[in-house]
């Protein structure tokens, strides 16, 4: 069970300000457009906060034939199933704030990126990652435990920003039972321009003792630490939710308390260039 | 393990069994090794498997025939054309010229849910991928009311856990609990051994286009 309540309230309450461009070779418009501002959750998916932008810049292309709207930072384009912060955290976190974005409404790239075609695909992203993470803790037996309302309630928590809605019964999925840990750890392990990283990982050793943080680093990053390495000037930041924690953090209570709202721990890799 | 689920170890000696199988009558499998030495890292491929779909129904809306009207539609499924009425009971289908799709299939083991799990991609003649509505519409009919009830948690856009690029997965939450009569009855009847990856390679790959040859139930579970 989560104790420290007031992290969850100061990471659920986390906001990014960003700034939204239409790609300059998709504007048909005469005028070039204004720039569109929003501060959005950390927390969140664009396709849930985005609609206003969407809405705001097809009226200054020729968006006859109704193409999906796409994000891209400096080249990248990004994956809307990931919750913002973790790109955020992921492709941008030395750049200066507002984090400056493109708007595409053309040449969609699906060899990289999944299609979104409503909110309905939003939800069965997020829920059957909510499933995936119980059932590393807890062999899924509390996600099936639940009944469909309490799945919805989930999801409306996060959709419509309700802290309180959300945790009522996210809690029960935080809850550890006699072993005083998960079975394993829900985490996925990012480093840009390669695919993600995720492995089974027993919060606590054969003996009992909580593993840390840099245990798990070390298993399933080892280059972060290996100093003989060619490129050892190049040093790396372990950032999650947009902060380094410490490596003897715990990583029970890190997947207690730094979770995004799909459940799992998601680790970013930044060079600290 | 848990009931209905296999090990990484099993998977693996079940897929070399599958692929001396698929060698054998030259079906097409390969396996592929992305990360040495870990758990669900290596997977199964099967390529350009080239499958043709007739008739594209609109996933949303299919009703019966009550009585047949075009002699030449000879499906099982039938759909009611209806272009003038604004009737709320039925919903025009379209009824397009034969198309076919290319088709990839993965088969990966994953450790979360200690099941397999299919994958795969579907392009069109152009190259270009079908869209979730199209992969939708060529679920056989005999698969589309499972479909109806609950397609959003059924088969959607996911990405490849080991190469990361979006693919079509069917998921594998229900996996286990699918699986799990097969293994028991096999166990109880003391047939021996018994594939996991055949059995249910055989159940779930009909629903994406994949048809495994009935040769490979001959394949046995080595220990």
């Amino acid at each position: 069970m989560a104790d420290d309540r007031e992290v969850l309230r100061e990471l659920w309450d986390g906001r990014l300000p960003i700034k939204f461009n239409l790609a300059a070779d998709e504007v048909s418009s005469m005028e070039h457009p204004e720039p569109c501002y929003l501060l959005v959750p950390r927390q969140s998916y664009f396709p849930l906060v985005a609609d206003k932008v969407q809405r705001y810049f097809l009226k200054y292309t020729a968006n006859s034939q109704g193409e999906e709207m796409w994000l891209e930072y400096e080249g990248q384009p990004l994956k809307w199933h990931y919750p913002i912060g973790v790109l955020f955290d992921l492709f941008a976190s030395s750049t200066m704030l507002p984090w400056s974005l493109v708007v595409h409404f053309q040449k969609f790239p699906e060899d990289e990126l999944l299609h979104c075609p409503g909110k309905d695909a939003v939800e069965s992203h997020f829920m059957s990652s909510v499933k995936e993470a119980d059932t590393l803790k807890h062999r899924g037996q509390v996600i099936n435990g639940m009944q469909k309302k309490d799945h919805k309630q989930l999801w409306m928590g996060l959709q419509n920003d309700k802290f309180d809605q959300f945790w009522a019964i996210n809690r029960r999925l935080m809850e550890h039972g006699e072993e005083n840990c998960f079975k394993h750890l829900p985490f996925r392990l990012y480093q840009s321009d390669k695919p993600c990283v995720q492995r089974l990982f027993r919060p606590i050793t054969e003996e009992g003792e909580q593993r840390l943080l840099g245990d798990l680093v070390r298993e399933v990053a080892p280059q972060v630490f290996n100093t003989e390495v060619e490129d050892a000037s190049r040093s790396w930041k372990v950032v999650i939710q947009g902060v380094e924690p410490p490596m003897e953090t715990p990583v029970q209570w890190l997947s207690e308390h730094f979770s995004y709202p799909d459940n799992f721990l998601h680790i970013c890799l930044v060079s600290s260039q | 393990m848990a009931a209905g689920t296999l090990t990484w170890c099993r998977f693996k000696d079940e897929a070399s069994q599958l692929l001396r199988h698929s060698d054998r009558i030259k079906d097409g499998w390969e396996w592929t090794e992305v990360e040495e030495d870990q758990a669900g890292g290596s997977f199964l491929v099967k390529k350009d498997v080239i499958r043709q779909v007739d008739e594209r129904v609109d996933a949303r809306d299919c009703v019966p025939l009550e009585e047949a009207e075009d002699e030449d539609n000879s499906d099982v499924l039938g759909v009611e054309y209806n272009m003038e009425e604004a009737d709320t009971n039925t919903v025009p289908c379209e009824l397009k010229e034969t198309e076919y799709y290319r088709y990839q299939y993965h088969v990966l083991y994953s450790t979360s849910y200690s099941v397999p799990v299919l994958y795969f991609i579907a392009s069109r003649p152009d190259g270009s991928l079908a869209s979730l509505d199209e992969v939708w519409s060529s679920v056989p009919g005999s698969f589309q009311s499972r479909l109806q009830d609950d397609r959003w948690t059924f088969l959607t856009q996911q990405e490849h856990p080991v190469l990361g690029c979006p693919m079509f997965q069917l998921h594998p939450c229900h996996t286990a609990t699918m699986m799990q009569p097969v293994m028991q009855e096999t166990h109880d009847k003391d047939r021996g051994s018994c594939n996991y990856l055949v059995s249910w390679l055989s159940t779930v790959g009909p629903v994406v286009g994949l048809n495994l040859p009935l040769s490979y139930a001959q394949i046995g579970h080595v220990t």
